[in-house]
């Protein structure tokens, strides 16, 4: 909440990469640890409520991509630790691709002089 | 498949809202402590720690929405609500419900008890056993829309080709003085009928018998079978009638059985002696308007009625015959 630094803005429909992808890296975590591993490795503060992991939570969740179950917090609390499964691995494969091929398309672009 | 698969999860989570519900909750719950307590340990108050933690969810009410949107269908989940609201107002305003009600019922009355006058005349049902079965056949002109008189001939190639058919019988209305042993002769309705009329009704004679297949024959004796209420009237319901010889008309005719009660098919007078073959050639004998021949139909009757029933209507331009229950 401090900064006069430009804010990075989620893009459309990379929210359900950036979730696969970090489960896929740290395995499973809850929607509090996911959103304080996305600010700690941003470069810029991320305009990131972190409500707005919920939505894309549940939809991978009923995609078969996570599956969600409770478990304690090392210091003891409860929370719903979210787990990537073979089909969302399957998924993260397939969604990596396509996002590589959109950002050379787009880093293409910016790069013509 | 997955489309599939994510159909019946949404929709398996709208009827289970409430658990759902429940663990969102707790689990939102479970998120802002951890927060909170990562704001204490970078040395906030706890007060000043919810706040932060509060702010940096977001709006919680707005999250809770997203998720049920992207959760279930919104619109089942709704119709509880909907339907909760509907008894609330119904209870609340007894006088309108019971308006709204009472004019329900109506309205449903109306609308059932037209289709049932629309059923009885489109579709009547004799009241005779298996009176569905059994169909009028006659003439249509379609011309002018009229209905046709048919003769004996007609009759009795209907009752030869007429295939989809098991039984054809035929009628016709005569009016008739019936005198009994010196009794003053009154006018009588009596129904010139074949003998197959009566089999198609199936109803067996309350005296006697009915008219079988040698009454059919011109050179055998003249015949006739009472009705019910001729006979109580005229006869005084005398269990002996059968064998006594009354005047029909000019013609001196032996009863050979009385009906029960309730029968009338198509009178309940009398039901004389039927003979076609005595207008074999020449005149017809179904003058009458209300000529029709009574049969029942077999199984494929259906069918039959949805091509031309009449097998040589070339010769007959003008004329089909037309069925009716």
């Amino acid at each position: 909440m401090s900064s006069e630094e430009p804010r990075v803005e989620l893009l459309q429909g990379s929210l359900d990469l950036i979730v696969l992808r970090t489960l896929a890296t740290m395995g499973p975590l809850h929607a509090y640890a996911m959103a304080t591993r996305l600010e700690q490795i941003s470069d810029y503060p991320l305009d990131l409520n972190q409500g707005t992991l919920y939505p894309a939570l549940v939809r991978l969740e009923q995609k078969g991509w996570i599956k969600g179950s409770w478990r304690k917090t090392e210091n003891n609390r409860e929370a719903k630790f979210y787990t990537l499964t073979k089909a969302g691995e399957r998924a993260l494969t397939n969604k990596v691709e396509s996002w590589r091929r959109l950002a050379g398309l787009v880093d293409k672009l910016l790069l013509e002089s | 498949m997955s489309n599939i698969r994510l159909f019946f999860h949404r929709l398996s989570a709208s009827l289970r809202g409430r658990r759902a519900e429940a663990d969102l909750a707790r689990e939102i719950n479970a998120h802002l402590q951890l927060l909170e307590e990562k704001f204490v340990a970078e040395g906030m108050s706890r007060e000043e720690a919810r706040f932060a933690a509060l702010r940096a969810f977001g709006n919680i009410e707005q999250t809770k929405e997203l998720q049920r949107d992207a959760r279930s269908f919104r619109w089942l989940t709704g119709w509880t609500l909907e339907l909760r609201l509907g008894v609330r107002m119904l209870i609340r305003y007894p006088g309108l419900t019971v308006v709204g009600g009472l004019a329900m019922a109506f309205a449903i009355l109306v609308g059932a008890s037209a289709f049932e006058v629309v059923k009885r005349v489109t579709d009547p049902v004799l009241p005779l056993p298996d009176g569905e079965d059994i169909v009028g056949l006659t003439y249509w002109e379609r011309g002018e829309n009229v209905r046709k008189p048919a003769s004996s001939y007609d009759f009795l190639k209907w009752r030869e080709e007429l295939t989809t058919l098991q039984d054809v019988g035929a009628f016709r209305l005569v009016e008739r003085n019936l005198a009994a042993d010196g009794q003053i002769a009154e006018p009588v309705m009596v129904a010139q009928i074949s003998p197959a009329a009566f089999r198609i009704t199936r109803v067996p004679p309350l005296l006697g018998r009915t008219l079988v297949e040698a009454d059919e024959n011109p050179a055998s004796p003249p015949v006739v079978v009472l009705g019910h209420r001729l006979w109580q009237t005229r006869f005084g319901g005398d269990q002996t009638v059968v064998g006594r010889s009354v005047r029909l008309g000019e013609i001196p005719t032996t009863v050979v059985g009385v009906m029960p009660e309730g029968f009338a098919f198509p009178v309940d007078d009398t039901f004389g002696r039927r003979s076609v073959r005595e207008n074999w050639f020449g005149n017809p004998v179904m003058t009458s308007s209300r000529s029709l021949a009574g049969s029942r139909r077999v199984r494929r009757f259906k069918q039959h009625r949805r091509r031309p029933c009449w097998s040589r209507r070339e010769q007959r331009p003008a004329s089909r015959i037309a069925m009716r229950n």
